[in-house]
């Protein structure tokens, strides 16, 4: 199920999700994080959530697609799943048996800035999984049989995830327009023609230079005390070798001022959808513009009560409207609106009542608004320490992106430091970035 | 739930999730000793502190409390019995998904828009979803604005606001919905097989209803929906999290306060379910095959039912390890993943499977799913495999607690199946007891006969 999808069933989870993906929701008063280095290098926070006996390990390396060369789409997403098949010391049969034997839940992912590893476990088996975390962080395996193996298996993902889907498809050809001339412009999956020439050595050398323990990030959120898990970590981790800390590039803003626009007929659409996308700053370039995009976005058109729900759904001048807000990233962020118009031949119409929604919500925030929406975002705040896996997951993300601590622990400061003129310095701001709009359509003659 | 919120999280990512593999036939090697590792641990096995107690209102609704006090927020969930799209009127075909979708658009002496202010500024989650039976409701809270949330779904079930406008929107978005299922492969296989599935009976229907009904719902028909099934005698209540017993009894009372504790008894007519799906597929220009499969099962209180959720864990269960993933995806790289799992509905128990693949790759894939399925039927599974798959259910019991909206659900299942209040002190007695034999047995029975496939894209 797409985004808009979901959102025009749920508005609340979305209003909700969207909060959560909040760089900084974890100001340490209220996860009362710790952190340390490992003379490696290793950097290690810890949160303490004692609910249940269990606890989230994320291992998250400070790599992502974004960092592979030209011509080798698709390297790091490769190099995830070889990191199941085994190391010199555990092979992977049975590294997986003893997965599940131990009741671990256990995955990986792979985003255009970073890859993670992940394992929801009873406290009695955490140290196995660190113990299994630290080996395969510096004894990698990789053999002809399993290389070859998970050539075939990604290129059946990509198929499954990405080919059979016409949305899919569509939003990949858009993230190559906005995105062009970026290391951003290519899938996290990979082409195929690439996928299919990358080599074992290849995997091996984007291993030896990125998986090094001052290259990542280990987050313990759980049943535990700083106490009883420093010695534990250093125990497993701190034998591994220091290295090289390789360059974490941050790059390219796409922020110049171009106004593109795209639309294609597909098979299989049965709806007009038409999107926005602006290129803003990142948390990064421009923490100021960032959060006043945050909190506007958040008013405009994902909170309950929004502009886009109250001016174009209920006037019944669209099906359905959403916005949605990305400032985490280490180039420009993103803001996208995205539309279900009434008819599917209305698409011109739509994106002219888009734009002029977006230039007269701006010119409508007033301070009330303003007061309002940040209680909003601030309230949903509580949350972060519902779930074990949620809060690792978010502080994984955001130290790995390079956010520091200030940012991390100020979350309600830099939400509250928003101005109405922050705001309003938006409308300018749009006039001259990147502006890319896209609609998809159904086939004329199906 | 929260996994969705999780899942969202990761898209906004544009990730590729998974990524993972497996069976390399290397030699283990000692030097990385697992049972020392396990057996020294510094960390022990320790117990989940809130298991479950059942309170009374002093109106007479029960309800099952997990008292959990670690962070300020309170879960609860329930259900109205008999209210899902199942037991829609045949020509108001989505009528339990309309009104699921419309609840959170105001009620009582809350508009709309300050309805939906009052839950974002009190961070107060709400939902409902309509499943082929029920219709359930989720409510998550801080503990500070418990009166707020009180009041809230107070209104929204004794005197939700159904207006023009609201109607019009919805009308428009469900509708919308109905055809956006057709973009999706995926969907579009899982609603077929549905209806083959069940026979055209109505738990065989689209949650989304039919276009026509929908257009002709009037403001009467979502009264008379609220009015005969939300009732507190079909009710089910479970809540987890910073509660007491007495504040649950006051709060409970207050949310359901009003509603009537009678009315219609209604029944479904007998379902047959058709096991035997003509093996079939469904045109489509995709690079792929996609598969849905489904043989007999078990429903949750039959004495199979431990036996064969570990035969189908060993077969094509949870992760890698499974023998259908292993042998299709880890060894011959054939798809991205092939799994199976057990539906224990009680009147159309089944064992479903699913798995995607390149064209090329269909015959040679569909080979090893019955030649796998044989195997198991003649040979039966592994003392090695039994033990291991024992084991994963043991270790693995406490994650179920990783969430109060995850625990509140748990408990409200636990009534719905029927399994005891005491069913968390006795669930790792039941896997123990389950013995190698009677797995065994339940291989031989229920992977006697070949799946029905279902098929897209071929």
């Amino acid at each position: 199920m797409n985004c808009l999808k979901i959102c025009l069933m749920m508005k609340k989870v979305c209003c909700f999700l969207f909060l959560l993906v909040l760089p900084g929701l974890c100001a340490a008063q209220v996860l009362n994080l710790s952190e340390f280095e490992l003379s490696n290098g290793l950097s290690v926070v810890i949160g303490e959530n004692h609910k249940a006996p269990i606890a989230k390990v994320m291992l998250v390396y400070k790599v992502g697609a974004a960092d592979e060369v030209a011509g080798k789409s698709g390297l790091a997403h490769l190099l995830e799943h070889l990191m199941f098949r085994g190391t010199t010391n555990v092979s992977g049969e049975r590294f997986n048996t003893l997965m599940l034997e131990n009741g671990v839940d256990f995955n990986a992912f792979t985003s255009r800035d970073i890859t993670a590893y992940h394992a929801l476990t009873d406290i009695s088996r955490l140290e196995l999984v660190l113990a299994l975390e630290a080996d395969r962080m510096a004894n990698l395996k990789i053999d002809d049989e399993a290389f070859s193996a998970e050539q075939k298996i990604v290129y059946q993902e990509r198929q499954q995830r990405v080919e059979n889907n016409s949305k899919a498809r569509f939003s990949e050809d858009v993230n190559k327009i906005f995105w062009q001339n970026t290391p951003y412009e290519h899938p996290v999956s990979g082409v195929l023609k690439e996928i299919n020439a990358l080599s074992k050595e290849d995997t091996k050398r984007f291993y030896d230079t990125y998986y090094t323990p001052s290259n990542a990030v280990l987050v313990i959120v759980g049943d535990v005390t700083v106490k009883e898990i420093k010695p534990l970590v250093e125990k497993y981790f701190g034998g591994i070798q220091k290295k090289r800390t390789p360059e974490r590039k941050m790059f390219f803003s796409i922020e110049d001022g171009s106004n593109i626009f795209i639309s294609k007929e597909m098979n299989d659409v049965e709806k007009t959808m038409v999107s926005v996308s602006y290129a803003i700053p990142s948390v990064v370039k421009n923490k100021k513009a960032a959060y006043a995009f945050y909190v506007f976005s958040s008013y405009f058109g994902e909170s309950g009560a929004n502009y886009l729900k109250k001016y174009l759904v209920d006037e019944q001048k669209v099906v359905a409207a959403t916005s949605s807000v990305q400032i985490l990233s280490r180039g420009s962020g993103e803001f996208e609106i995205s539309v279900l118009p009434n008819g599917n031949d209305d698409f011109k119409i739509t994106i002219d009542m888009i734009d002029e929604a977006l230039n007269n919500a701006i010119e409508a925030f007033d301070e009330k608004a303003l007061e309002n929406e940040k209680k909003k975002i601030l309230s949903w705040f509580v949350y972060i320490k519902d779930n074990v896996a949620d809060e690792a997951y978010f502080i994984g993300q955001l130290k790995a992106l390079g956010m520091n601590e200030e940012d991390i622990e100020h979350y309600v400061k830099n939400i509250e430091n928003v101005s109405i003129k922050d705001v309003k310095d938006l409308l300018p701001y749009l006039l001259k970035t990147k502006k890319m709009t896209s609609v998809l359509l159904p086939k004329e003659d199906k | 739930m929260v996994k969705k919120y999780v899942l969202r999280f990761l898209n906004i990512f544009f990730l590729v999730l998974f990524g993972v593999a497996l069976f390399v036939f290397l030699k283990a090697d000692k030097a990385f000793d697992a049972d020392k590792i396990i057996q020294n641990s510094a960390l022990k096995e320790k117990k989940f502190k809130g298991l479950p107690v059942e309170i009374m209102t002093q109106n007479g609704i029960k309800i099952w409390l997990s008292e959990e006090h670690s962070a300020p927020l309170v879960a609860l969930s329930f259900y109205f019995d008999k209210a899902g799209f199942a037991f829609d009127e045949g020509n108001k075909q989505g009528l339990s998904t309309f009104v699921s979708s419309i609840l959170l658009h105001g009620a009582g002496a809350f508009d709309e828009e300050m309805f939906q202010n009052l839950l974002d500024t009190n961070a107060i989650e709400m939902k409902f979803s309509a499943s082929d039976e029920i219709m359930e409701g989720l409510m998550i809270f801080p503990k500070e604005n418990m009166k707020t949330a009180m009041d809230l779904l107070n209104a929204v079930l004794t005197s939700p606001k159904f207006d023009e406008k609201n109607m019009a929107v919805i009308k428009r978005q469900q509708t919308a919905a109905i055809d956006m299922q057709n973009e999706n492969p995926e969907s579009v296989l899982r609603n077929e097989f549905k209806l083959r599935f069940f026979n055209n009976h109505p738990k065989g229907r689209l949650p989304l209803g039919v276009k026509e009904d929908i257009e002709g719902f009037s403001r009467q028909d979502l009264e008379d929906f609220v009015k005969t099934n939300f009732r507190t005698d079909n009710l089910t209540v479970a809540i987890a999290g910073d509660i007491t017993p007495d504040e649950t009894k006051n709060f409970v009372s207050e949310i359901f306060k009003g509603l009537p504790d009678t009315g219609l008894q209604k029944e479904l007519s007998e379902l047959e379910a058709n096991y035997n799906i003509k093996e079939d597929n469904i045109k489509r220009d995709i690079p792929q095959v996609i598969s849905l499969f489904v043989a007999k099962g078990v429903k949750r209180s039959d004495k199979d039912f431990y036996p064969l959720y570990m035969v189908n864990e060993i077969f094509g269960g949870n992760g890698l390890s499974s023998r259908l993933n292993v042998r299709a995806r880890e060894k011959e790289g054939l798809t991205y993943g092939a799994y199976t799992y057990l539906n224990a509905e009680k009147d159309a128990p089944r064992i479903v499977g699913t798995f995607s693949v390149s064209k090329e790759n269909y015959e040679k894939m569909k080979a090893v799913l019955f030649d796998e399925w044989r195997k198991m039927a003649r040979y039966g599974v592994q003392k090695e495999e039994f033990e291991r798959v024992k084991n994963n259910m043991l270790t693995s019991f406490n994650l179920r607690f990783a969430s109060l909206a995850g625990i509140s659900k748990q408990l409200l299942y636990m009534q719905k199946e029927n399994l005891g209040i005491d069913f968390l002190q006795k669930r790792n007695e039941y896997v123990l007891n389950t013995s190698f034999d009677a797995v065994n047995a339940a291989a031989q029975k229920y992977f006697a006969d070949s799946p029905s496939i279902l098929t897209i894209g071929n």
